[in-house]
Order: structure tokens, then sequence, then C-alpha cells
């Protein structure tokens, strides 16, 4: 359970990231990736999802576009420039305190 | 931890597809904007179901893919959407409301606007009319302020005529701005004005005048801007319509 509140705090990132990654993906596609790359360990629920892909697209980070895909019509999500400088700070950022944080729970395997 | 076993996935006919529209719609949510949204995040669950197993029917596929949103269902969605136009058309009425300040079409109607109640404001005739017996039990800036309504919602008939207004989220969320409450403080003002009667020369008087000039050529920009951001609205509204 608290793994998830950690997880939580770490959204905005985490869906800036995966869109540097695969350049564009419409809602379900982000919850699906999510749960195939944590192995089924975190599920990234709808209430959790679009609230933050709004406020980023509402922050200039994202942007999205309406195309017609099996049958209906589909938003996919891009960064904007911003946004993509934005995705690597924030990454890196993620990335660091995480590093921190181990180093904190395991001072012997981080210092010998 | 086992290998995923690759399913073979089944896509939703558009007769499939019109059951999913009509299941939004039985949930309370009717606005094709709504339904834009809400659609394709349903159909890939209900997809993904059937695709796992194939025994189920779509009516009972929908039904497991409407749970699996949470106790909310679609509301979250419709929620972040509706918070998110918001501040969209909020940004975008503020877009126009700079441009037709600036614009030379609509400045010279804005001036006119403004000096045109300076000097019905400034009249001596308004006096004598508000002290008469019909119109001095309401004040003559009530029906002045009653006649600038009137323009309002000659304008939002126009606009509105052949629209389902009350289903739809972007015009409700492009008229939600706070900018037309300047219209009861302009009745407030034009009720005070009057009240300075016994002094017209005053500076009070003066300064009261011009203030209620310059609100009605508030008043006036906020129509057109308001009128400009619906038209956005509706066009948007247009568009979010679901392919055949």
């Amino acid at each position: 359970m608290e793994s998830k509140q950690i997880i939580k705090g770490s959204l905005q990132t985490m869906i800036l990231n995966m869109l540097e990654q695969h350049g564009s993906m419409y809602g379900y596609e982000m919850t699906k990736y999510v749960r195939k790359q944590s192995q089924g360990k975190m599920v990234l629920t709808e209430a959790a999802l679009y609230p933050a892909l709004h406020k980023l697209s509402e922050a200039g980070l994202l942007s999205a576009v309406y195309k017609t895909a099996d049958g209906r019509t589909r938003k996919y999500y891009f960064l904007t420039p911003q946004g993509k400088k934005k995705s690597k700070e924030l990454t890196q950022a993620l990335h660091q305190a995480i590093d921190t944080l181990l180093h904190i729970l395991n001072p012997k395997q981080a210092y010998g | 931890m086992d290998k995923e076993i690759a399913i073979p996935e089944i896509k939703l006919q558009p007769e499939a597809l019109k059951e999913l529209i009509q299941f939004i719609r039985k949930r309370g949510f009717s606005d094709p904007v709504l339904i834009r949204e809400i659609l394709d995040h349903f159909a890939c669950k209900t997809e993904e179901l059937l695709s796992k197993d194939p025994r189920l029917s779509l009516s009972e596929a929908m039904t497991k893919a409407h749970e699996s949103f949470g106790i909310r269902g679609f509301l979250p969605i419709v929620e972040a959407y509706g918070q998110y136009t918001f501040l969209k058309y909020k940004r975008i009425y503020r877009k126009f409301f700079l441009k037709v300040i600036t614009h030379p079409k609509w400045l010279p109607l804005i001036l006119l606007t403004g000096v045109g109640t300076y000097y019905v404001v400034t009249s001596p005739l308004l006096s004598v009319l508000n002290a008469g017996p019909f119109l001095g039990l309401f004040g003559i800036g009530f029906f002045i302020a009653l006649l600038l309504m009137t323009e309002w919602t000659a304008m939002f008939f126009i606009i509105f005529r052949k629209t389902p207004w009350q289903k739809n989220t972007l015009l409700q969320n492009a008229v939600r701005l706070p900018s037309h409450l300047s219209f009861i403080f302009w009745i407030f003002l034009m009720n005070l004005h009057l009240g300075q009667a016994a002094d017209p020369e005053s500076s009070k008087a003066l300064f009261i005048s011009i203030l209620l000039a310059c609100l009605t050529a508030l008043f006036q920009v906020n129509l057109l801007s308001l009128y400009f951001t619906i038209q956005e609205a509706k066009k948007e509204t247009d568009a979010s319509h679901q392919p055949e």
C-alpha cells in the first residue's frame, strides 16, 4: 500500500517519460503499458490518469490530437517542446531521488 | 513468472460501438463531446475482455469493463475533461477580450458605447424620468440594465437556437465565466448615480458617470468576447461527432 503513495507522487513524471519514449500514446495504451512494465504490480486507473493528463495539457507540457482508429475517435497525447524539456528534468530528478533514498536505506551497499 | 501469452485481438465492429455509445448514454452522458472522451477507452477495455474470454457476450464485457473504471464509473474522465475545458475557454475568452479591445473594427463601437452612456447618464432628462411615478419605483437604471440584458438574451437565442444547450459541455464551460458580474455592479452604480441628482455638478456625480460609461463599454467587450468564445465551443462540439 505504501508503495502506491510513492508511485502516485511520480505519476506526472511517468506520463511525461512514457510519451518521451513513445512519441504519442492514447489513454488506454498508457494504462496497458504501465501494467505490462510493472508486471501487474501497478495499475494506472482512469481516475488518476485523466486528471493528470489534463493538468499536464493545461500546463502546456502536452498536447493532443484526435485521429480515427478502429472505427472511433482516439485521442493521442504527445509532448510539446516544453514538455520534452520538462520530462528530461523530472526523470533525472526522480532518478537522483531514488539513488539518494537507496543510499539512506542501504548504506552498507552504497558505501561498501 | 509465466511468459505472457499473446491473445488474438478482437476489434469491435460499428454495430457493437453503437451499443457502447448507448451504454454510455444510459449512464447519463449524452453530450457527443463527452461520449468522444469516454468511448475509446471503454471500447479498448471491452475488446481486451472479449479477447481474453470470447465466451463473454458484448453486454457482459461492457458491464465488466465499466466496473473496472471503479466505483465512480466514467465520472473521473468527465470531471477532468470539464475542468480542462473550463480553463481552456477561460484562456480563449481572454484572448478574444484583448483582440476585441484592440481591433479597429470593434474599438469604435466600444468607444461609442462608452461615450453614449456618459451622455445619457449626465442628461437632465434621465433625472426627470427617474422622478416620475412609474420609473421612480424601480429606477431608470434598472430599465436600462434590462435593455442590456435583452441584448444578451437575444445573442444567446441567435447562437443557441439550434444547439442542445443543456447537454453541451463545451458551451456550458464557455459561459461559466465571471465577467458578466460587471452587469450587476452596473445596475447598482446606475441607481447610485441617479441618487446624486440633487447635485449633478458634483465631482462625485462626474466620477460615477465616467465609471458607468467605462462599465458599459466593458460590458459590450464582454458580450463580444463571449460571443466569439461560444462560437469556438460550437465549432469544437460540431467536430466531435463520431465517424459513421
